[in-house]
């Protein structure tokens, strides 16, 4: 269960746009409230004024195990800190753009004292970050931001860009100098993290010319697609060196092609996210490295600025942060600082992924 | 009528006036010279000579294929003539396209109504022509040019009312009422009487003879011998795409026109075979369904020909399907041969021995896109375990074939392509093969022409003479006089009484499918 | 009604006619010979066993279900909810293993068993409730998957006995079984659609669904046969597509509907009912998959595949309706 994670937004965000089967869970789980207070935990609230503050934290949806890992992240900010409740709420569906924006104007119009989520649409929820900003909420975007980004809203959030570029460096440095044929499998063509996490690709694709982009296919965030694809590609190029995958269905039916084709360890895998299936490739040296983000900090982050933005005033300038992503490879997974990542608890935060 | 036309007149007279005045009794409406129509492999119009005067109504009479309908479709526009020049008002047609045909005075209502069910009947009156400004629609003025062009057409109902709510003769109305939206000069009527009861038939003719009055040039097609004499100022005769004969009705008798049609004589239309009328074979008590029908009892006798009369609406159909399952009813109970049946589906009616040939033949009776054989074995498939017996089928198709004398190139040939009269056998032999003890025919006679319908009614005898109990539901009075032993006639939903034989008179079924008083009619 | 004189008095219709049905099939068959050809020519890698074996194994999921389309199209209705059966069978069929335990062959049967389960609601709907099969059909696309995120949690199920990979992975000689699935279903299909009564009364419940009924045909039972058989087949489909890639993945199948009514119109079948063939299906299948195949190996962008695919629908469609009219219009 813990294994499992994982960075499923990305890949239910699209798979949402054909998921009418959220009509039903949207009867479970539409408006699903948990109320979570949890004043004078282990104290160490930072500053003088303490009064109660309520902290509304929505994640682009609820009832997936990233956004339950966001929730642990923010829970734990809230128990560190004196009189501090955080109200989690969220739409059942990422593509729930309206029921969020509802979601977040219900929130504003309670007064909450700071509001902390991640948006489902850039462009359309600007708009209501400026409305909370108007009444004097603190805002803070998780995992995913506005166009434009207020200045007073800061963005805690993977960096995509930087994560890609790092996950690509590391397959340049594993093919030498010889470099070699490369794929691309990206997942939903369009979408704002299938574009960073391509451009980061890129960025350093280009800086290495000895490695050559011969295929660019799409897994629609589809396992079997993903498979399908990768199938053709290596039929077509027999001498493939690597594939950067850009999310969890395209690693694991990329990695399932090859194997299939005979070629495991002669492939080199490079991706995104921490499925079990990943782990397993990874384990197995099926995948030579995935990229992990942290979850729980965007939470345990966005809650604790929050804080310290309304106890502090405005001595404290809010400032993005980039909360990191980490490759992880076959001989990291013993490491005690990645299982920390993988499976992040209160006691022990994986707060060292972060980069400022 | 023609009180209520004046009072309407004033409403209209602007309308009215111009088709007068365009109403020169000299010159010909249309002309059409040496016109023809090609289609692959068949010359479907062939070399036609005409000319139609103002205000009068043309019968064009003929078999199914003798190019009438084409015709029909070359005058609105619809297909282009291959050969030949066609006039309308002293010019020259240069082929557009039905909208133009329409702009020129041409309207045409065809046998399926071009209406929008769901619009009103203002709204289907006025479609595409919105009385109002800059896309904006003036209501108030759409409803009462409606309510003045309906009243032309004898219809004195609210144009808000929605077209799907109307009777079929009343949305022929709103067809017709359309034609004089458009001021049109010819209007051409497909067969218009073929689901119309008489009384209905009286009223729209009444409404033909007022339109011809005022100038209007009105073509009709029509199958139906009787009304082809109360109508026609001329009838035209067509067949094989040529016009065999043009002549003012006066001219004419039935015989003649038939002869003409046919091509050859045609003895009798209504062969009745002197049969044993036996035991009674069907036996049917207090059949009742919501406000349809109510407390309905008959019997059918074997080697009987049973008629069932009464205006359309009078519940002829609905009885018919009761007792075939079709429909579930609220009481009563249907014995065949002194044993009680429980009939809960089509299916227990057949396997009980009872047979339906429904009136609408494409709508219910035949699946379109399979073939001959396949349509003939529909309701009794020879099969074991799920599997079709697929050589039995053949042979059993094939016997029919000879049997009825259905002519296809092919058993596999799609019913579709047949003509009307062969569909008509297919559906009879797909009802035989069932082995069905007692068969009702429901307007077995509709949509086939005159030749094909002696042979259906020849074949109904033959069967009445081979023992099986026949019910033959008809609205055209002859038919049933002919060729029954009984008629039952029914009025909304009841039987108002059952006719023998020798009492038969088309004013006593009148009288009983109306309620009135004999005398009365 | 018509006018026009009978085709028989002139002959040679009959021979228009079949010769008509014959090209309409030549036309997806045509196409599919033209891009193989095409194919072989251009790409190096496509004529090999390795490809061919891959891309029947790929698309073997697709073939199984749209043949079961194609039977609810033949009755002029439409499932638009395979594709969300297909996931919810494979899912609840691997969890069946993975989750309870169940032997391989039993969580596969059970996995078809659930994919009938749903075709007999939707078959319900439609013959009982009277409901449209557009939106029988479009309501179970919503409620079977939303079901599989309920019994997911929008999890991939893992953790799978190697033995089940052998539906979607194995070999018998040198032929893939996926392969050999879909030959097996086909000529069962073949068979049920030409020689059976089901498939008889759906041709002619799609032609004529009232002429049907008072000719004593229970179309009802039929009818829901029908969809059960196409619901089945999706659960087959989806377990097939679990044992390619040994998992249960809830977000499988997405507008996988839309590729099996894709294939089945490429192939002949008539929305309006009463047409379609398996062999029809077969070739639209496929056509498709090569298109597919073809794109990656010859690197065309992907956008580029579905506008491919977009443009073959239209012009068979149009090609079908082309000669219905002229079928039509000659009679």
């Amino acid at each position: 269960m813990n294994e499992k994670r994982i960075s499923r937004r990305d890949f239910l965000k699209v798979g949402g746009t054909g998921m009418a089967g959220a009509a039903l869970l949207g009867v479970v789980g539409c408006g699903a409230k948990v109320r979570q207070s949890s004043s004078g935990g282990k104290g160490g609230g930072s500053t003088g004024n303490s009064g109660s503050l309520r902290i509304a934290v929505v994640p682009k949806a609820i009832g997936f195990d990233y956004w339950a890992t966001v929730q642990n992240g923010a829970k734990c900010a809230a128990s560190e800190h004196k009189n501090v409740s955080v109200e989690w709420k969220g739409v059942t569906q990422e593509t729930d753009v309206n029921g969020q924006i509802q979601l977040l104007q219900d929130f504003i119009t309670q007064g909450v004292d700071a509001i902390v989520y991640a948006a489902t649409d850039a462009k359309a929820l600007h708009q209501v970050s400026q409305q909370a900003l108007k009444k004097g909420i603190v805002t803070i975007n998780i995992d995913s931001g506005t166009t434009p980004q207020p200045k007073q809203v800061p963005l805690i959030a993977t960096n995509n860009v930087a994560a890609a570029e790092k996950a690509t460096e590391y397959m340049a440095k594993k093919l030498g100098k010889k470099g070699g044929k490369v794929a691309l499998i990206e997942f939903q063509p369009g979408t704002e993290t299938n574009t960073t996490r391509v451009k980061g690709f890129k960025n350093v694709m280009k800086k290495n010319p000895q490695l050559k982009l011969v295929a660019k296919q799409s897994s629609q965030s589809d396992y079997n697609t993903a498979l399908r694809v990768t199938s053709d590609v290596l039929t077509s190029h027999p001498d493939l060196s690597a594939i950067y995958a850009a999310n969890e269905p395209s690693v694991l039916g990329a990695a399932a092609a090859v194997q299939r084709a005979g070629k495991a360890g002669k492939v080199l895998i490079v991706g995104w996210d921490t499925a079990s299936g990943e782990i397993k490739d990874v384990k197995q040296g099926l995948v030579a490295g995935v990229l992990a983000q942290n979850p729980f900090l965007m939470g345990y982050k966005g809650v604790n600025e929050a804080v310290k933005k309304l106890r502090t005033g405005d001595k404290y300038t809010l400032k993005s942060i980039d909360t990191g992503a980490v490759l992880i490879t076959k001989g990291d997974l013993n490491q005690s600082k990645i299982q920390s990542l993988l499976n992040p608890s209160c006691k022990n935060p994986p707060t060292w992924t972060a980069q400022q | 009528m023609s009180g209520c036309v004046s009072v309407l007149q004033l409403g209209v007279s602007i309308l009215w006036e111009e088709g007068k005045m365009s109403s020169h009794e000299e010159e010909p409406v249309i002309r059409l010279r040496n016109v023809s129509k090609e289609f692959p492999g068949v010359l479907a119009v062939d070399g036609i000579n005409l000319e139609i005067m103002p205000g009068e109504v043309h019968v064009f009479a003929g078999e199914n294929g003798a190019g009438k309908s084409t015709l029909m479709k070359i005058l609105s526009q619809v297909e282009r003539p291959s050969r030949g020049e066609v006039e309308i008002s002293g010019e020259t047609v240069v082929f557009h396209g039905p909208r133009h045909a329409q702009s020129l005075g041409v309207a045409m209502v065809y046998q399926e109504f071009a209406l929008a069910p769901h619009l009103s009947i203002a709204e289907n009156l006025f479609l595409g022509r919105e009385p109002g400004r800059g896309g904006f629609v003036n209501r108030g003025v759409e409803k009462e040019k409606a309510r003045e062009v309906l009243g032309r057409v004898g219809l004195e109902i609210n144009p808000g009312r929605l077209v799907s709510g109307l009777t079929v003769a009343q949305q022929q109305r709103v067809e017709i009422a359309k034609a004089l939206v458009i001021q049109a000069k010819i209007l051409v009527l497909d067969e218009p009487t073929a689901t119309l009861a008489e009384k209905e038939i009286e009223g729209l003719f009444d409404v033909i003879k007022d339109l011809s009055a005022h100038g209007i040039a009105v073509l009709y097609i029509s199958h139906r011998l009787d009304e082809i004499f109360r109508i026609a100022d001329r009838v035209t005769v067509m067949r094989d795409g040529k016009v065999v004969e043009t002549s003012p009705v006066g001219e004419l008798n039935e015989d003649k026109l038939v002869r003409l049609m046919v091509g050859r004589e045609v003895e009798n239309l209504y062969p009745k075979p002197e049969t044993e009328i036996g035991e009674v074979l069907l036996r049917v008590s207090g059949i009742s369904r919501g406000k349809i029908l109510k407390d309905c009892s008959f019997e059918v006798h074997s080697g009987e020909i049973l008629g069932f009369a009464g205006l359309v609406g009078a519940g002829r159909t609905e009885l018919a399907r009761a007792v075939f399952g079709a429909d579930k009813i609220d009481a009563g109970t249907i014995e065949l041969e002194g044993k009680d049946l429980r009939i809960k589906n089509p299916g227990a009616a057949i396997d009980a021995g009872i047979g339906y040939l429904t009136e609408d033949r494409k709508g219910e009776g035949l699946a379109l896109q399979l073939g001959v054989d396949q349509n003939v074995t529909l309701a009794n498939l020879p099969s074991w375990l799920g599997f079709i017996n697929l050589k039995a089928e053949r042979r059993t198709a094939q016997r029919w074939k000879e049997e009825l004398n259905i002519r296809t190139p092919s058993l596999r040939r799609r019913v579709q392509v047949l003509s009307g009269g062969n569909q008509q056998k297919v559906v009879v032999a797909k009802w035989l093969e069932t082995k069905a003890k007692v068969l009702f025919f429901d307007e077995p006679a509709r949509g086939i022409d005159v030749g094909a319908k002696a042979e259906m009614f020849s074949l109904i005898g033959d069967l009445a003479e081979e023992g099986r109990g026949i019910v033959l539901i008809s609205s055209y009075l002859p038919e049933l006089l002919n060729m029954c032993d009984r008629i039952l006639v029914m009025r909304e939903g009841t039987v108002a009484g059952v006719i023998g034989r020798e009492e038969f008179s088309e004013e006593r079924v009148i009288a009983l499918a109306t309620g009135a008083k004999e005398e009365a009619a | 009604m018509s006018d026009a004189t009978t085709t028989e008095e002139r002959g040679g219709g009959i021979l228009r006619e079949r010769l008509s049905d014959f090209i309409s099939q030549l036309a997806a068959a045509g196409a599919l010979i033209v891009i193989f050809v095409f194919l072989s020519l251009t790409s190096a890698q496509f004529l090999t066993a390795d490809n061919l074996f891959n891309v029947g194994t790929q698309t073997a999921y697709t073939v199984v279900i749209a043949i079961g389309e194609t039977l609810v199209i033949i009755t002029a209705g439409i499932d638009l909810s395979v594709g969300s059966v297909a996931a919810l069978s494979g899912v609840l069929g691997v969890m069946t293993i993975v989750n309870l335990g169940l032997p391989v062959p039993l969580g596969i049967f059970g996995g078809i068993l659930v994919g009938a389960g749903a075709g007999l609601v939707n078959g319900l709907l439609v013959t009982v409730a009277g409901l449209n099969p557009f939106i029988a059909t479009l309501g179970m696309l919503s409620v079977a998957r939303g079901l599989v995120f309920i019994f997911t949690n929008a999890q991939s199920i893992f953790g799978l006995p190697n033995s089940f990979m052998l539906l979607g992975q194995g070999e018998i000689g040198a032929v893939p079984i996926p392969i050999i699935v879909i030959i097996v279903v086909a000529i069962i299909g073949y068979f049920v659609l030409s020689r059976t009564r089901l498939g008889r009364y759906a041709y002619a419940m799609g032609s004529n669904l009232e002429a049907s009924r008072l000719s004593g045909i229970p179309t009802r039972r039929y009818l829901t046969a029908v969809y059960v058989i196409s619901g089945a087949l999706a659960g087959l489909g989806g377990m097939i597509a679990s044992s390619l890639i040994n998992s249960g993945q809830p977000n499988f199948g997405l507008g996988l509907e839309l590729d099996a009514i894709a294939a089945a119109v490429i192939g002949g079948a008539s929305l309006f009912g009463g047409q379609g063939t398996v062999v029809g299906t077969l070739i639209g299948a496929f056509l498709i998959a090569l298109i597919r195949n073809g794109a990656v190996l010859l690197n065309v962008n992907t956008f580029y595949q579905q506008v491919i695919i977009g443009v073959i629908i239209w012009v068979a469609v149009f090609w079908d309706q082309y000669r219905r009219r002229k079928l039509e219009s000659s009679s």
